[in-house]
């Protein structure tokens, strides 16, 4: 006589089981909703450190320098978050996504804030769990030709255009192609230095991308001078941080985070002039107009600790992007200078 | 006792391991549901049926950006199948070529044979790849060149080959031979894929030329030869695992060379290489993902590159690309298989 399964399934004993299993099952399944949180920054003080999302290496946004260090814009709002939640800008723990995983690390909380040049649209911000607190950088798509004398973009019909994947350019490119009424054939490389070499072999005739991108990939050109960034835009690229929907805390912190940058380069207050204590915690507030900054979880003086471990808006840009690669700032100037960053008051 | 019939478990400890299997299964599958419901991911399978909104560069079939999303994940599928199906003709043709010359000392090539193995073997496939498409092809011309009166046009795009009619032809010819395999027994499949080569073959004859892109040309010569180099190793292992004895058998039978090599040695050598024939078939299927790196539009391009970008349906895309991996792997299978084998 032997036994198997379907001895006892016959017999009844294995739906007993199977009953007593699921049983199981539902008690942990409930145990494991209560420990979902509707803040984040409690969690990310017990564990002591911020985990911020970043490009596998993008210069000038977030890649490693020759220090072996995390540098670039992004990098420095995820110690911006750092240093308002610790007042330390080295709490921060740099996680490299490729842009195909990156918004299930967000999902799966691998990762607290996505700091990676991503394009703000309809379908990111409603359908992948995730919102943007603010445009921190206004960038466009633009397209980078090299040894190649045209001067319309709708010259470029019927030849091949590199991209790189997991962008929204594909999409932007193909509807701008498409009310145009010119056809492209795509080349979608995997990174963006792979990319940069099939331009400078000719395969393709050019590279649309992001426009703070395309500055970057020309200085990787060989012989940069013969390459030219299009002033003609494809589409409009408001580039953003990304939290979770049910993290509102680190919503309001970086939202108002960048206001305060913004707003404390337009009244002039720099990195340095808090770091050499010309400025006292009361000045500042009454400089940037700041009745009470309360906020959950924060302590009443995070945006001075901000403001002191990264500098305004116009140092983080300068710093990263003016400085070491010439990218102008176009939209990204104040108002007040023709640009479109403005701060709502602090009152 | 039959060498395949089941070992008899104790029934305890054959519940356990289900009990542990489907409590592993069931963990992961509620994870995934607890952080999916905690943070408002909705998994819709919708966007299959909506527009593709995005081009695609290579295809074997007709295609245009208004065709439904899960019809570019076919033309995808069908650019990694084909070519697949078209590595696996050239590596085993390489593979058997330079497997023989390598397992007999009296081949003269036998040297050239042996390193060949030996530095497509020891250097990885993406470096082979770099080296084939960035190395090799791209120093094709810039401006198209022109060979053999229009025969043959080459240019840092693609390599044109003049076919004329011939596709026409062999569409006709395929069909015909697809519609009367119809009418035979047991032939459905035979006659399916000949219907279906024929429907490729007459979306190549719209036009005089039969144009290969350099992505497509890269990744066929890359997979051929990385291969190639196992499959030599396969056969020349195979041939010298035929003991001396049967070698002896065949020379006192008064066979000459190549009747002994024919069919003596030759069969008994299939027997023993074909599971690790099917082995490289399959890896072959799997390797084509390597089309990523430089742009080729295949499965793994085309779903998790553009479709999961455009859709934010990460979970889905990933796998909906396993589950389509697993279905041509099994097919690669199930061909090579011989009848009555135990799966």
């Amino acid at each position: 006589m032997h036994h198997n399964i379907s001895t006892f399934l016959i017999a009844g004993i294995f739906k007993r089981w199977y009953v007593r299993f699921m049983r199981w099952l539902l008690i942990i399944y409930l145990c494991l909703i209560q420990t979902i949180q509707a803040n984040i920054i409690p969690e990310i003080k017990k564990r002591g450190v911020l985990n911020c999302g970043v490009t596998t290496g993008l210069p000038g946004f977030s890649f490693m320098n020759e220090k072996g260090e995390w540098a670039g814009f992004e990098v420095d709002y995820c110690r911006g978050i750092a240093a308002a939640i610790f007042n330390d800008p080295n709490k921060v723990k740099f996680i490299p996504l490729t842009n195909q995983m990156q918004f299930l690390a967000l999902n799966m909380k691998q990762v607290d804030v996505l700091a990676r040049v991503i394009s703000i649209n309809y379908t990111r911000a409603t359908q992948l769990s995730g919102m943007f607190p603010v445009t921190h950088y206004f960038d466009d798509e633009a397209v980078l030709i090299y040894n190649l004398n045209i001067k319309k973009l709708s010259d470029l019909d019927g030849k091949t255009i590199c991209l790189v994947s997991g962008s929204t350019t594909e999409q932007n490119l193909y509807h701008y192609a498409l009310t145009q009424g010119w056809h492209y054939k795509p080349l979608v490389m995997s990174r963006g230095q792979l990319a940069v070499r099939a331009l400078a072999s000719g395969r393709c005739k050019a590279l649309a991308g992001d426009r703070s991108s395309l500055y970057v990939f020309k200085n990787e050109l060989p012989k940069p001078k013969q390459a030219n960034v299009f002033d003609e835009s494809i589409a409009l690229e408001p580039l953003g941080l990304m939290v979770r929907q049910s993290d509102i805390d680190l919503y309001q912190l970086i939202q108002w985070m960048h206001y305060a940058l913004v707003l404390s380069e337009q009244k002039n207050i720099t990195q340095a002039t808090i770091a050499s204590k010309q400025l006292t915690l009361s000045d500042f507030n009454e400089q940037m107009g700041i009745m009470s900054l309360t906020m959950s979880y924060l302590p009443d003086h995070w945006l001075y600790q901000v403001i002191n471990a990264v500098g305004n808006y116009g140092e983080i840009y300068s710093r990263n992007l003016t400085k070491p690669l010439n990218i102008p700032r176009n939209n990204n100037k104040l108002m007040s200078q023709g640009g479109m960053m403005y701060s709502p008051s602090f009152n | 006792m039959h060498i395949y019939q089941r070992q008899k478990i104790h029934w305890f400890y054959e519940l356990l391991s289900l009990a542990f299997i489907v409590l592993i299964i069931s963990w992961l599958y509620f994870n995934w549901k607890i952080n999916a419901l905690g943070y408002q991911v909705s998994n819709t399978w919708t966007f299959l049926s909506s527009s593709a909104n995005f081009f695609i560069s290579d295809h074997w079939l007709p295609f245009s950006p208004k065709d439904p999303t899960w019809y570019a994940i076919l033309i995808a599928s069908v650019n990694t199948f084909i070519l697949g199906m078209s590595v696996m003709m050239s590596a085993t043709v390489f593979g058997f070529l330079f497997g023989i010359l390598s397992a007999y000392p009296k081949y003269k090539l036998q040297w050239f044979a042996s390193s060949y193995v030996d530095v497509f073997r020891n250097t990885p496939l993406v470096g082979q790849l770099f080296f084939w498409y960035f190395g090799v092809f791209y120093l094709m011309p810039q401006t198209e060149h022109i060979y053999y009166d229009g025969f043959v046009k080459v240019s840092i795009q693609s390599l044109s080959i003049y076919t004329g009619n011939l596709f026409f032809i062999l569409s006709f010819f395929y069909l015909i031979v697809g519609i009367y395999f119809l009418f035979l027994k047991r032939a459905f499949g035979m006659s399916l894929s000949f219907l279906l080569m024929s429907f490729i073959y007459f979306n190549f004859s719209h036009s005089h030329y039969f144009t290969m892109s350099v992505e497509w040309l890269a990744l066929y010569t890359t997979l051929t030869f990385y291969t190639a180099s196992y499959i030599a190793e396969i056969v020349k292992a195979s041939l010298l695992s035929v003991p001396n004895a049967i070698d002896d058998a065949a020379i006192a039978l008064g066979l000459n060379d190549k009747d002994k090599f024919k069919l003596v040695i030759y069969p008994i050598a299939l027997k023993s290489m074909r599971p690790m024939l099917i082995n490289q078939y399959i890896t072959i299927m799997k390797n084509t993902s390597i089309g990523m790196l430089i742009g080729y539009p295949e499965l793994m391009n085309v779903l998790t590159g553009t479709i999961i970008n455009s859709t934010g349906q990460t979970l889905i895309c990933v796998s909906l690309m396993m589950c389509i991996y697993l279905s041509v792997c099994l097919f690669c299978q199930f061909l090579f298989m011989r009848k009555h084998e135990p799966i």
